[in-house]
C-alpha cells in the first residue's frame, strides 16, 4: 500500500460524499466553460464579421458601442482614394425585429463587400445585389428561422419588403442576420449619408501606421484600430469576457465550498481514524497532505466530469434552432488549462482549512472520543 | 511474585521520574508523582481500578500526551518533546489499544502496512514482515478480508501485527484483552507474550484484571495517583 493509495481508499469509503464533493466542482467548471465558450465564441464571430478580409477598422472616436458609431460617407470616400488603401467598406449595422424574432442584426453593405462573393447562394442571384427596390438578403439560418422563402415579402418594422436572396455564411452571426444594399439601410435606420464603420484592406500591412495616423489626422473624431488592437480594446469584449470570468468564478465559489464542506465532514468524521494514523506515525505534515491529497483528487475527478458536463451542455444548446450559429464552443487548450488551474486552486484553498484542521487532532484526546 | 527478574542486569528502557498530570488546568489530578523504570525485555503490568492513570500514564509515555511536570526517558527519546515524539512512534514503540482501532474498509493486510506508509519503508519490505507476524499470529488466511468481517479475537489480534510491524522496542497495551471474552482475552495475551520474548520487545500493559497482571514479569499498581511495585 502507498499513500496515494490510502488517498484513494479513503475516498472511495464514502463514495456519495466524494461524488457531492466532485459535483460541485465539475459543475463550476461545466459552468466556466458553457459561459466562456459562448461568450468568446460570440466575441470571436463578431470580431471576423468586423475582420471579414480587412487589416484596419475605421470607426467613431469615444463610441461605446458600435452601433452608434457614424463614419460619413465623405471619410469613406477619401479613404478610398488613399494609395495605400486597397479596398475600403462601409457597414452600417442595425437591429430589425419581425413579428416572431425581436433581434435580428442587420448589416448595410456595398455591392462590392467581399462577403457577397464569399457566401454560397442558397437562392437568388448575386448579381441583383442592390439593384432591386426594397429588397433584402437574408443569412440562410435567418431565412430558416423566419421560414421565407425567394421572393417572399416579410414586414420588418413598420415596412415591408421582398426577399431577393438567402445566403449561407460560414460565420453565425452573418447567418443569423438581414443583409441590406448600404443606401437603403440608411433610409430605413434614417442615417443618411453614414455608415458605422469602415473595413479597410490595405496594399500592403506595413503601411498600418502610416494609415492610421494620416486618418486620425483628417479626421479627429474617427479611429482606426488594427484589428487584434480593436478586439483587446473594445469595451464591449471586455465587459463580456469580463462577466463570462465572474460568473464562472462564482461558480467556482460555490463548488470550493462544496468541497470544503465534504472535507470538513470527512475530517470530522474520522476523528479517531487520525488519532490512530498520528499514533502509527503519521506526521501533522503527512495528516493534513493526506487531506489535502484527498481533495486534490476530488478536483481531477470534478475537473474531468466538468469538461464532460461542459461539452454535454454546449453541444445540446447548439441544437436548439433559436441558438444555431451563435454557439461557437471554444475549446482551446489555453482556456481549458485556465478552467482547470481555477478548479485545483479553488478545491486547494477549500480543503485547506479541513486539512489544517486535521492537523490539530490531538492522539489522547481523540482516542478517548467515542 | 516474578521477583526472578528484579536482578536481571539488563538496560533499563523506560524511565518516568516525578510525573505530575491533571486534567482541566489541574481540576482533576489524575498522577501525582509517579516514578517508575522499566528494563528491557520487561513484560510490565500498569494495575489499578479504573479511572486510575493507567492510560493517562500510557499515553505519555507514548508521547501522545504531555505530562505537567516530571520527566520521561523512553528508549533515549523524550516523550515529552514534540521533536521527539515522531522517531518515538516510528522507531520505539507500538500502540495497541481496548478497541482494537483499526481502520474499517482497509483490508486486514491493509492495516498493517499502515505504519509503513508513515515511515515510507519499501514494500516488499513491509509485506515480508507482515507475512511473517500474520503467520505467527494465525491470521495470514486473512489477510485480505476488510475489518468489518472479523471477529473481535482477530480484530486485536490484526491489532497487535500492526503494533509489531516497525519492530518497535516497546509495545504500550491499554487493555489489549478488555473487548475480548475470556477464552480469546487469555489467547491474544499469550500471543503477545511470546512474540515480545521471542523478538526482545518491552511490554507495558494497562490492566485492571489481576489475573493478567500476575503473568506479567513486574505490576505497577496505580493507586491514588501514584505507582508501587509489587
Ligand atoms: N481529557 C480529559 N479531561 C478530563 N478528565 C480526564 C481526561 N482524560 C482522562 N480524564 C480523567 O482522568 C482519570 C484517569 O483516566 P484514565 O483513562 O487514565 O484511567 P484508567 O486507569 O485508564 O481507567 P480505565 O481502567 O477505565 O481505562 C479519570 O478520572 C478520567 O475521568
Ligand atoms: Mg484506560
Amino acid at each position: 500500500m502507498s499513500f496515494l493509495r490510502l488517498i484513494f481508499i479513503n475516498l472511495t469509503r464514502h463514495r456519495i460524499r466524494a461524488i457531492i464533493g466532485s459535483a460541485g466542482i465539475a459543475f463550476g467548471v461545466a459552468a466556466m466553460l458553457t459561459v466562456l465558450s459562448i461568450v468568446l465564441g460570440a466575441i470571436n464571430m463578431f470580431e471576423r464579421i468586423l475582420s471579414n478580409d480587412s487589416h484596419y477598422l475605421v470607426f467613431e472616436r469615444n463610441v461605446s458601442d458600435l452601433f452608434f458609431s457614424s463614419v460619413p460617407e465623405e471619410a469613406v470616400e477619401e479613404i478610398r482614394k488613399l494609395e495605400m488603401v486597397e479596398a475600403a467598406n462601409p457597414i452600417l449595422f442595425g437591429l430589425v425585429s419581425t413579428e416572431d424574432t425581436p433581434v435580428i442584426t442587420c448589416f448595410g453593405i456595398t455591392n462590392d463587400d467581399p462577403r457577397l462573393d464569399d457566401a454560397e447562394w442558397i437562392a437568388g442571384d448575386r448579381a441583383l445585389f442592390g439593384t432591386e427596390p426594397q429588397t433584402i438578403y437574408l443569412g440562410s439560418r435567418a431565412a430558416e428561422f423566419a421560414e421565407v422563402e425567394l421572393g417572399e415579402e416579410v414586414p420588418v418594422g413598420n415596412d415591408v419588403f421582398i426577399i431577393g436572396g438567402i445566403l449561407k455564411l460560414e460565420n453565425g452571426f452573418e447567418n443569423g442576420g438581414v443583409f441590406m444594399p448600404l443606401k437603403l439601410a440608411q433610409e430605413f435606420f434614417s442615417k443618411e449619408g453614414y455608415s458605422s464603420i469602415v473595413a479597410v484592406k490595405l496594399t500592403d500591412t506595413e503601411l498600418g501606421e502610416a494609415f492610421k495616423k494620416r486618418v486620425e489626422a483628417d479626421y479627429p473624431d474617427l479611429i482606426a484600430l488594427e484589428n487584434e488592437e480593436f478586439s483587446q480594446s473594445y469595451s464591449q469584449f471586455k465587459i463580456l469576457s469580463a462577466t463570462a470570468w465572474s460568473v464562472g468564478v462564482c461558480a467556482f465559489l460555490l463548488g470550493g465550498m462544496g468541497v470544503a464542506n465534504t472535507m470538513l465532514m470527512s475530517v470530522f468524521s474520522r476523528i479517531r481514524e487520525i488519532a490512530v494514523l498520528r499514533v502509527c506515525g503519521f506526521s501533522k505534515r503527512q495528516v493534513g497532505t493526506m487531506i489535502l491529497g484527498e481533495s486534490f483528487i476530488l478536483a481531477i475527478f470534478g475537473t474531468l466530469a466538468g469538461f464532460v458536463f461542459g461539452f454535454i451542455a454546449l453541444r445540446l444548446m447548439s441544437g436548439i434552432p433559436q441558438l444555431n450559429g451563435y454557439i461557437q464552443p471554444v475549446f482551446d487548450a489555453a482556456i481549458l488549462a485556465g478552467v482547470a488551474l481555477v478548479a485545483f486552486f479553488t478545491s486547494a484553498v477549500g480543503s485547506f482549512y479541513p486539512a489544517w484542521r486535521a492537523t490539530r487532532i490531538q492522539p489522547a484526546e481523540a482516542l478517548r472520543y467515542e | 511474585m516474578s521477583r526472578e527478574f528484579e536482578n536481571r542486569n539488563a538496560p533499563t528502557i523506560i524511565k518516568v521520574k516525578n510525573i505530575h498530570k491533571g486534567f482541566d488546568n489541574g481540576a482533576i489530578p489524575v498522577l501525582k508523582n509517579v516514578t517508575l523504570t522499566i528494563k528491557e525485555g520487561d513484560i510490565a503490568a500498569l494495575w489499578g481500578s479504573s479511572g486510575s492513570g493507567k492510560t493517562t500514564l500510557l499515553h505519555l509515555m507514548g508521547g501522545l500526551d504531555t505530562p505537567d511536570s516530571g520527566t520521561i526517558d523512553v528508549a533515549g527519546l523524550d516523550p515529552t518533546a514534540e521533536s521527539d515524539r515522531l522517531a518515538l512512534r516510528r522507531q520505539k514503540v507500538g500502540f495497541v489499544f481496548q478497541l482494537h482501532n483499526l481502520i474499517p474498509d482497509l483490508t486486514l493486510k491493509e492495516n498493517c502496512l499502515v505504519t509503513g506508509v508513515a515511515t515510507g519503508t519499501p514494500k516488499s519490505e513491509c509485506i515480508e514482515r507482515f507475512q511473517v507476524l500474520a503467520k505467527e499470529l494465525g491470521i495470514d488466511h486473512r489477510q485480505d478480508r476488510r475489518i468489518q468481517e472479523l471477529s473481535g479475537g482477530e480484530r486485536q489480534r490484526v491489532a497487535l501485527c500492526r503494533a509489531l510491524m516497525h519492530r518497535p522496542k516497546i509495545i504500550l497495551a491499554d487493555e489489549p484483552t478488555g473487548s475480548l471474552d475470556e477464552k480469546n482475552g487469555e489467547l491474544v495475551f499469550e500471543i503477545l507474550k511470546q512474540l515480545a520474548r521471542r523478538e526482545n520487545v518491552t511490554i507495558v500493559m494497562a490492566t485492571h484484571e489481576r489475573r493478567f497482571a500476575d503473568a506479567c514479569d513486574r505490576i505497577f499498581q496505580i493507586r491514588n495517583g501514584q505507582s508501587f511495585e509489587i
